[in-house]
This record gives C-alpha cells, sequence and structure tokens, in this order.
C-alpha cells in the first residue's frame, strides 16, 4: 500500500514537472486558437449577416437568448400557452419595418431627384435674373441712340 | 515519461479547446427560438399520419437548409412522438427523406422553397418552416409573427395530398387556414 502512494505521488510529481514544460507549447499554440476561434465567430456573424433583409429586421426587434433550461422548460409547454407568450420585445413587425426603411429610401431619393432637377433650374433662374436687367439696358440704350 | 508528456499535452489542449468552445455552444437559443420548436413539438401531436407509410421505429424530424432555430430543436431529441423517440435528421439525403415524419424548412441561399418542398411532394410528410410566405409557397404549416407573439397558418391543399390529417383544434387555433372548400 505504501508502496502504491509512493508511486502514485511521484507520478503525479513527474507529471506536474513535465505539465509545466509543455506550457511553453501550450502559450506558443494559444494566440493560433484565439485566432482561430475569432474566425469562427466572425463568420459565423457574417454567414448570419447574410440572411435577408426582412429576417436581418425581424431580429433587430427580436427576443433575447435564454437559457438551455428554459428551451426545454418553453418546449414543454402545450400550444395554447405558446400562441399566448409574448416572444418579441416589440410590436413592431418586421415587414412593418422594411416598409418604414423603404418609404425613408424612396423619401430620401425623391429628395435626391428633386435637388437633381432643380439645380439646373435654380442655376438658370438665376442666371435669368442677372441677365434680363442687362438686356433691358441694352435695350434701353439702343432705344436712346435711334 | 513521453507518454507522460503525450498525455499532459493532449490535457491541456483539451481543457482549453473545451474552454474556448464552451462560450461558442453558449450561443443560445432565443424565446423565439424555443416557441417556434415548442409549435413544432405541439404539431407532432396533432397531425395523424397514415399508417404503414412509414418505418415505425422512431420519429424523424427532418431538418433541411440551415436550420435558422439556431439549435433549438436540440431540445426536442428524445422528446417521445406517441410512443415513439424523436430523433432529429439534418439534411438527409435522398434514399432518407422517405423515412422523415415531419420536416421543418430552413432557410437557404441556393434553392427556393419550392425546389426544396419538391422531394416531399405526395409523400406522407408535414413540411414546416418560419419562412415568409411559406403556405403560399406549397407548405403545410407556416411560423409566422403576429405582434408580440408566434402564430401559424395552415395550407390544407398539400397536407390532403400527402394523406396527412390535420385535427380540427389544430385549424381552430391557426391564424388562417387556406385551402378550405
Amino acid at each position: 500500500m505504501n508502496k502504491l502512494w509512493t508511486n502514485l505521488t511521484h507520478f503525479a510529481i513527474e507529471l506536474k514537472q513535465i505539465c509545466l514544460e509543455q506550457v511553453w507549447l501550450f502559450a506558443l499554440l494559444m494566440p493560433l486558437v484565439v485566432l482561430a476561434t475569432i474566425g469562427v465567430v466572425h463568420l459565423h456573424n457574417k454567414s448570419k449577416n447574410t440572411r435577408n433583409e426582412s429576417e436581418a429586421l425581424v431580429q433587430a426587434v427580436t427576443s433575447t437568448e435564454i437559457t438551455s433550461a428554459e428551451v426545454y422548460m418553453i418546449v414543454e409547454k402545450p400550444i395554447g400557452e405558446l400562441l399566448a407568450m409574448d416572444v418579441y420585445d416589440s410590436v413592431r413587425r418586421g415587414d412593418e419595418l422594411i416598409a418604414e426603411q423603404t418609404t425613408q429610401d424612396i423619401m430620401h431619393n425623391d429628395a435626391s431627384n428633386k435637388m437633381l432637377v432643380t439645380q439646373p433650374r435654380r442655376s438658370e433662374a438665376s442666371m435669368v435674373t442677372y441677365l434680363q436687367p442687362l438686356k433691358n439696358k441694352k435695350s434701353q440704350k439702343v432705344a436712346v441712340q435711334s | 515519461m513521453i507518454i507522460e508528456k503525450k498525455l499532459c499535452g493532449f490535457a491541456l489542449m483539451i481543457a482549453f479547446i473545451a474552454g474556448m468552445s464552451a462560450p461558442m455552444a453558449a450561443q443560445a437559443a432565443t424565446k423565439e427560438d424555443a416557441v417556434k420548436t415548442g409549435f413544432i413539438y405541439n404539431f407532432t401531436k396533432f397531425i395523424t399520419w397514415p399508417n404503414g407509410t412509414v418505418p415505425q421505429t422512431n420519429f424523424n424530424l427532418c431538418v433541411i437548409g440551415n436550420d435558422r432555430l439556431d439549435g433549438g430543436l436540440e431540445a426536442l431529441y428524445g422528446k417521445l412522438v406517441g410512443d415513439k423517440p424523436l430523433v432529429l435528421k439534418r439534411n438527409p439525403g435522398n434514399e432518407d427523406l422517405k423515412a422523415c415524419h415531419m420536416v421543418f424548412v430552413g432557410e437557404d441561399s441556393k434553392h427556393s422553397i419550392q425546389e426544396l418542398l419538391k422531394p416531399f411532394t405526395n409523400l406522407p410528410v408535414a413540411t414546416v418552416s418560419d419562412s415568409p410566405d411559406f403556405i403560399k409557397k406549397g407548405g403545410m404549416i407556416g411560423l409566422i409573427r403576429e405582434g408580440k407573439r408566434v402564430g401559424f397558418e395552415i395550407n390544407i391543399t398539400p397536407v390532403n395530398a400527402a394523406g396527412l390529417h390535420i385535427s380540427a383544434q389544430l385549424l381552430k387555433l391557426a391564424k388562417s387556414v387556406k385551402g378550405i372548400k
């Protein structure tokens, strides 16, 4: 029994020493693993972002994450209770948000188009207001001379 | 000595990877995902499949396309549907499609909903999705958003074509039922 105990202790000490020796490997690999993890998380988020616009907007007003225990609890509920559960933080629907955004986009585009259209007109108008008195003056001079 | 060295290195790596992967695994489902999963499980109680059409050892819930419920469906694994344990099958091959009792249609950037549903035409497989306008595209049960809540709509035409029966109770609870004459 004593021998076994000694052997075990000896083994534990040796293992500890070896682990300490191995720390350099751990330190070397850690940045790589961290980078890989960040990459995977980034790709995961990116793939999520490629979901269609409506879904992205729905997500914007969707509910918060819950624990797996809560998931199991919800899954157990009968259909009547599920129908009565408030799931989303906001009553605004994704498609309403899309509609709102689309309207904003249209208004913005309209405004930009109007500006583009009115810009030359305004220039023309200012040119006319500048040239008209000059023209009048010229014709007045001609009339006086004649 | 060498074995101990390898053992130690391996243990360190496992511990580290486990530690790093824990937060990723903890990307838990949202309440929305859980509720939708709950609906899917409840639907199994209101649908009757024709006898002898599908192998009867398990209840196979198949997922095609990307699972939009972010792992919420995992909560259903092993739950009993009637007397059969529910088994999840993600993106089953063509041969396994016939073994599905129910299929959840996720998003797929390459294929339209109609294309994804095509292999299940006239098969006794209940099709469910939270994809917009799912029932208009030939699906059976579409999970939809109603204000702050989740509801569902049913298209009876493909249900009848597949030889399935949906209980009147479920039809009553649906937000809308399409295809009733």
